[in-house]
């Protein structure tokens, strides 16, 4: 059973044929439904510089679960497996400490309770089940792919699936929260946006009131309602700015430096043009990215949301 | 009164009938008790039979603003089973039609019942004769409190639009959510997920959609009965004192984050201006003197509220509400 790089790319993208299942999970007679993922499946055949294609292929689509089934299917011994995976954690903005052979769980388990995760592999999706560890008898680090509609007493989903036990401890991790490799959390507080440099002297943009959309400690999108039509046109992406921001509880405002990343303008029957601006913080001083820390803080992400309507409500009396 | 079976199920304090309202709300001074008087008082003068229960176990004062400074009987008559009813000690007060259940103060273990006493305290208001009962809750957010106020079918959550006001509120509602979510999963592999343990950093969920996430997960065989939990939960929001229209909008900034954040569908009852005129006849502990101010904004605020509260108890299909003659 050697995958060539097509059959890999058929596996991961849904299309394979039951026959290429089959041949990939043969019957066991202690496993009859689910397969430990056979190590070293490849073809020999395969170009190495290929396989790593279609894994930044993966990589820059997001499809951070197949890119990951991609190196699983792979097998740890395979040859740029590691240098691969570093660059999925990179993706994952995992630390050096943190880089291992399993560096999903931080950003989509979420949890220390120990768990049956699988993969609908050509979904990118990604399901748990709680799962005391002693149902499946193929150890916690190791991968199996199923092909039935249970493991354990658990239920997996239609299709080829890999599953893996998870008792992976990881502190403050997040929830499945997409592929964004920051994760933002939408706020609404009123803030300013000054401009600095040259935009300013070429667009006579100076300080514009804008709205809080979403942050994250590397950056937030705001929003502007460019009454004047003055940022129509102007080209402010790459220009930077100085965000402040004011908590509801904080008298003083937050302020760091940030360079825009994206623009993104459209006219709105009721409240005409709006430009919406990602920022990118440069250099943020440590108050400022403590502030963030308090503001993204799980659990007053209500609050939070309630003091920028009572802000809101202030400002329209 | 219907039976809905109170304190029938091992660990639960069931539900009270559907005539009874829990007046609550997270912080001390928003005027639950004024709130609570001036709905029983157009209760009365609407013809209806009401009772006001004194529902602050641990600090009761409801009958000193009716003007009796000692209550001849009160709840612990009731507990150190002195009488065997609550029936047995329920005060007559100036107000046509409303009679008063005072707490009491004897027993200090009161403040903290066990699982026992609060099921038959519960069971003993299920029996008692009224049109309406209402139970006006302590300040605060103990289990004992929010136990009695999601107890009560109805629950009206006392506020003012004062910044500490609107954020108590807002803690209250979400903790007797998170209760509410925690009798749920109580015989689950789940409970205790609202725990927070020192050894653990397991993240809480924060939301109806983190929660019910949690549960499809852990617990899928609860999933119905949360869901239920929350869809039955039924809270209502008073906004007491407001000065100006800004101050009567407050309510739909709680409205507005509990649906976003907890899927809570809080109706925002009514709004009670803020009017001089109540505080001091709070002052004067004289419940007969309610109502000699015939301007007063509060108590027409009030009217409308009891009123609203009588047409919709008429008009539900499955009361066993009695209209009055």
């Amino acid at each position: 059973m050697n995958l060539d790089l097509l059959q890999l790319r058929e596996i991961l993208e849904g299309c394979y044929s039951r026959a290429l299942l089959d041949r990939i999970l043969p019957e066991d007679d202690e496993y009859p439904d689910r397969m430990p993922f056979p190590g070293e499946c490849l073809s020999d055949e395969i170009d190495a510089d290929e396989f790593a294609d279609l894994f930044r292929e993966l990589l820059s689509a997001g499809a951070y679960l197949r890119a990951l089934s991609l190196l699983k299917i792979a097998g740890g011994a395979w040859g740029p497996t590691a240098e691969l995976l570093s660059l999925l954690s990179e993706a994952l903005d995992l630390s050096e400490e943190e880089l291992s052979t399993d560096p999903l769980p931080r950003e989509f388990l979420g949890t220390q309770r120990a768990r049956l995760a699988w993969s609908v592999i050509q979904k990118d999706t990604l399901a748990f089940a709680p799962c005391d560890g002693t149902k499946v008898n193929h150890g916690s680090a190791s991968w199996i792919v199923s092909r039935a509609d249970d493991v354990g007493d658990q239920r997996v989903p239609d299709g080829l699936a890999l599953v893996w036990l998870s008792t992976t401890r990881v502190a403050g991790a997040l929830r499945p929260a997409g592929a964004r490799k920051q994760s933002r959390r939408r706020l609404e507080l009123s803030c300013n946006v000054v401009f600095v440099g040259p935009i300013r002297e070429k667009t006579g943009l100076s300080r514009v009131s804008a709205e809080l959309q979403d942050l994250s400690d590397t950056g937030a999108g705001v929003q502007v309602r460019d009454r004047f039509g003055r940022m129509a046109g102007a080209a402010l992406k790459g220009s930077r700015v100085r965000l402040e921001l004011r908590k509801p509880d904080q008298k003083d405002p937050m302020v760091t430096l940030a360079t825009i990343r994206w623009v993104d303008q459209e006219t709105s029957e009721t409240h005409g043009q709006l430009c919406r601006l990602g920022l990118k913080f440069e250099d943020p001083p440590p108050e400022f990215l403590s502030s963030v820390e308090e503001l993204l803080s799980p659990g007053k992400g209500d609050v939070q949301y309630l003091w920028s309507l009572w802000e809101s409500d202030s400002k329209k009396a | 009164m219907e039976s809905v079976g109170v304190g029938q199920q091992e660990g639960v304090i069931g539900e009270l009938s559907k005539v009874t309202w829990a007046v609550g709300g997270g912080k001390g001074g928003v005027g639950k008790s004024l709130v609570a008087i001036s709905l029983a008082y157009w209760l009365g003068r609407l013809k209806r039979q009401a009772i006001l229960m004194d529902g602050d176990l641990g600090g009761a004062n409801l009958h000193t603003m009716l003007g009796m400074r000692i209550p001849q009987k009160n709840l612990d008559d009731f507990i150190l089973k002195r009488v065997d009813t609550l029936d047995d000690i329920l005060l007559p007060t100036s107000m046509q039609g409303v009679k008063l259940l005072a707490g009491g103060s004897e027993v200090p273990a009161l403040a903290n019942p066990n699982f026992a006493q609060k099921s038959r305290i519960l069971r003993a208001m299920q029996n008692l004769e009224t049109d309406v009962l209402l139970v006006d809750l302590g300040a605060g957010t103990s289990l004992n409190t929010l136990d009695l106020f999601l107890a009560c079918p109805r629950k009206l959550v006392v506020m003012t639009p004062q910044p500490t006001s609107i954020q108590n509120a807002y803690g209250f509602i979400k903790a007797a959510f998170y209760r509410r979510i925690s009798r749920a999963l109580r015989r689950t592999q789940l409970k205790g997920l609202f725990d927070v343990s020192a050894t653990s950093d397991e993240p809480i969920p924060q939301s109806v959609d983190e929660v019910l996430e949690e549960v499809s997960i852990g617990a899928p065989e609860a999933l119905e009965e949360v869901r239920a939990a929350i869809e039955d939960l039924h809270l209502e929001l008073v906004v007491n004192m407001a000065r100006d229209h800004k101050e009567h909008k407050v309510g739909e900034l709680i409205r507005e984050v509990c649906m976003k954040f907890l899927g809570l569908e809080v109706r925002v009852r009514g709004t009670i201006p803020y009017d001089p005129g109540m505080e001091k006849w709070a002052k004067t502990m004289d419940a007969g003197a309610l109502g000699q101010d015939t301007g007063s904004s509060a108590l027409r605020a009030a009217y409308e509220i009891a009123y609203e509260m009588i047409s919709e108890l008429e008009a539900a299909p499955d009361s066993s509400y009695r209209r009055a003659a």
